[in-house]
């Protein structure tokens, strides 16, 4: 609270409608011992009401005014047969909640019981009208239900939707972590090193790899990303290049976002390489380059 | 306040009264008066008819059972007509989903700026009025009135909305309506309580 406990603030935004819930408790509280913040949040609250007045009147259709006045008798004949809609004559929606408790503003005390009586007349026809209220009512209250309840299916759809596409973000982050595992893995050899591979002319320039390489044992993990998904019937191949040679390492595929993983048993004639590659080649393998070289290293 | 208008307030406080002993022509005369205007302010709303259509039943049913606890003393039948409708509206515009609303109003701010076209068919003494008023006041104070007004979003969407903080915003709601009443008053020359 603000301004010596009166917090005027909360008033304009209450007849704003804005408070957030604890706020509109809290101000509730205060109203209830202020006459003089009441007077100002119902002045305010007539500012805010002619705000409808920038709005552009709409008549709204004949067969509503019909609908409307017909109802209103048939609550004041349900009523004066003693079957008001509920027992403090106020409405309430398909929640159960009273109307008028949830519109972000902080309320005025209840209405009084519904009081009117209708003349007295003949207790069948007030009974038979009563029972079609009720009918009446229940309908539209089943009807409110319904929509309720496609809502709510909407919304099941779309958190289902959400945990889909989180599952797929964690096992894209599982991915991530099992690389960064393998290439630990083989780093932790002694006499492991670490080489980045480079993207050449012939591949798309964000393209990259990197290679974790133990010389004793002959195992590497590559780490490749940016390497767009290769054609159908193909796949990328490493090269060991030793003493000019290219020695034949195994096959990889990257997915959707570009990433590969490969781990490998590098031939002991290849375990002296300081050069490294990457080529494009038919999905089975070849024993000698045919494509271009895409990623390269030298060490 | 012009006499005019006191006199009408009056006729139409006396008209509550009648809906309040359960006078089903006086209840006719209300909605003639009253159903456009707020009609109106629905579809502004809740922007869909048919719900629209819903909501001025539900509104009107709700004026016939709880005229007894209308009180001139606390404000204008406009004001406590007015204030019921939009409450209606923005309780069925949260009940149908925070998220898709937040992004009607986003769609709401880009296609319906303040002195929207519609408005040219309309050009009631009050609308002009205030919308002059709004005119008036800075481009934040009113943006922020008019999220809260007709988009029903709360101080803290609001804040979200304008990527301000939420102390900024409230600072300026407050002082968008001190103006806006500042303004109107001056306009109608009225106390307080009855503009």
């Amino acid at each position: 609270m603000t301004d010596d406990g009166h917090n005027k603030e909360a008033l304009a935004l209450d007849a704003l409608g804005a408070l957030g819930d604890d706020a509109r408790r809290a101000l509730g509280a205060h109203l209830a011992a202020c006459p003089a913040c009441r007077r100002e949040r119902d002045e305010l609250e007539g500012v805010a009401a002619s705000l409808a007045h920038t709005v552009a009147p709409v008549t709204p259709p004949a067969e509503l005014r019909a609908r409307i006045l017909d109802s209103a008798r048939a609550l004041k004949l349900a009523d004066a047969n003693g079957h008001s809609p509920d027992t403090n004559g106020r409405a309430h929606d398909a929640n159960g909640r009273a109307l008028g408790d949830t519109s972000g503003r902080v309320l005025t005390p209840p209405p009084e019981r519904f009081t009117r009586r209708g003349p007295r007349r003949s207790w069948v026809v007030y009974g038979a009208i009563a029972a079609g209220v009720i009918l009446s009512i229940l309908s539209f209250d089943i009807f409110k239900l319904w929509r309720e309840n496609a809502s709510m299916r909407e919304e099941m759809a779309r958190l289902s939707r959400e945990v889909d596409e989180s599952r797929e973000e964690l096992a894209r982050a599982n991915d991530e972590a099992a690389r960064e595992r393998a290439l630990a893995d083989v780093l932790a050899a002694p006499g492991a090193r670490v080489v980045t591979l480079a993207a050449t002319k012939d591949a798309p320039q964000r393209a990259s790899a990197r290679l974790a390489f133990d010389d004793a044992s002959g195992r590497a993990v590559l780490v490749a990303s940016g390497l767009p998904p290769a054609p159908e019937g193909k796949a990328y191949q490493i090269w060991y290049i030793a003493s000019g040679r290219p020695v034949p390492g195994r096959l990889f595929k990257t997915d959707a976002e570009g990433r590969g993983t490969l781990r490998d048993e590098v031939p002991a004639d290849g375990r002296a390489a300081r050069t490294f590659a990457v080529t494009l080649e038919p999905e089975r393998g070849v024993t000698a380059p045919t494509g271009q070289i895409l990623l390269s290293a030298a060490t | 306040m012009t006499p005019v208008r006191e006199q009408s307030d009056t006729a139409e406080a006396a008209l509550i009264e009648a809906v309040a002993r359960g006078d089903e022509s006086a209840f006719a005369s209300l909605y003639d008066r009253y159903s456009s205007i707020l009609f109106g302010l629905l579809l502004r709303i809740l922007r869909d008819r048919p719900e629209a259509e819903d909501c001025l039943q539900e509104v009107f049913l709700q004026v016939w059972q709880r005229a007894p606890s209308f009180d001139s003393a606390r404000g204008r039948p406009f004001t406590w007509l007015v204030t019921l409708a939009r409450s209606r509206a923005i309780d069925r515009l949260r009940s149908s989903g925070a998220r898709t609303r937040t992004e009607q109003a986003a769609f709401a701010e880009t296609t319906e700026p303040v002195g929207d076209a519609v408005a040219d068919a309309f050009r009631s003494e009050q609308g002009e009025v205030v919308r002059g008023a709004l005119a008036e006041i800075p481009e934040e104070q009113r943006r922020a009135l008019l999220l809260a007004y007709f988009e029903g979003l709360s101080q803290s969407e609001i804040a979200a909305r304008l990527g301000q903080p939420l102390g900024t915003v409230k600072t300026r709601m407050r002082t968008g309506m001190m103006r806006l009443r500042e303004l109107l008053r001056g306009q109608f020359e009225g106390t307080l309580t009855n503009f």
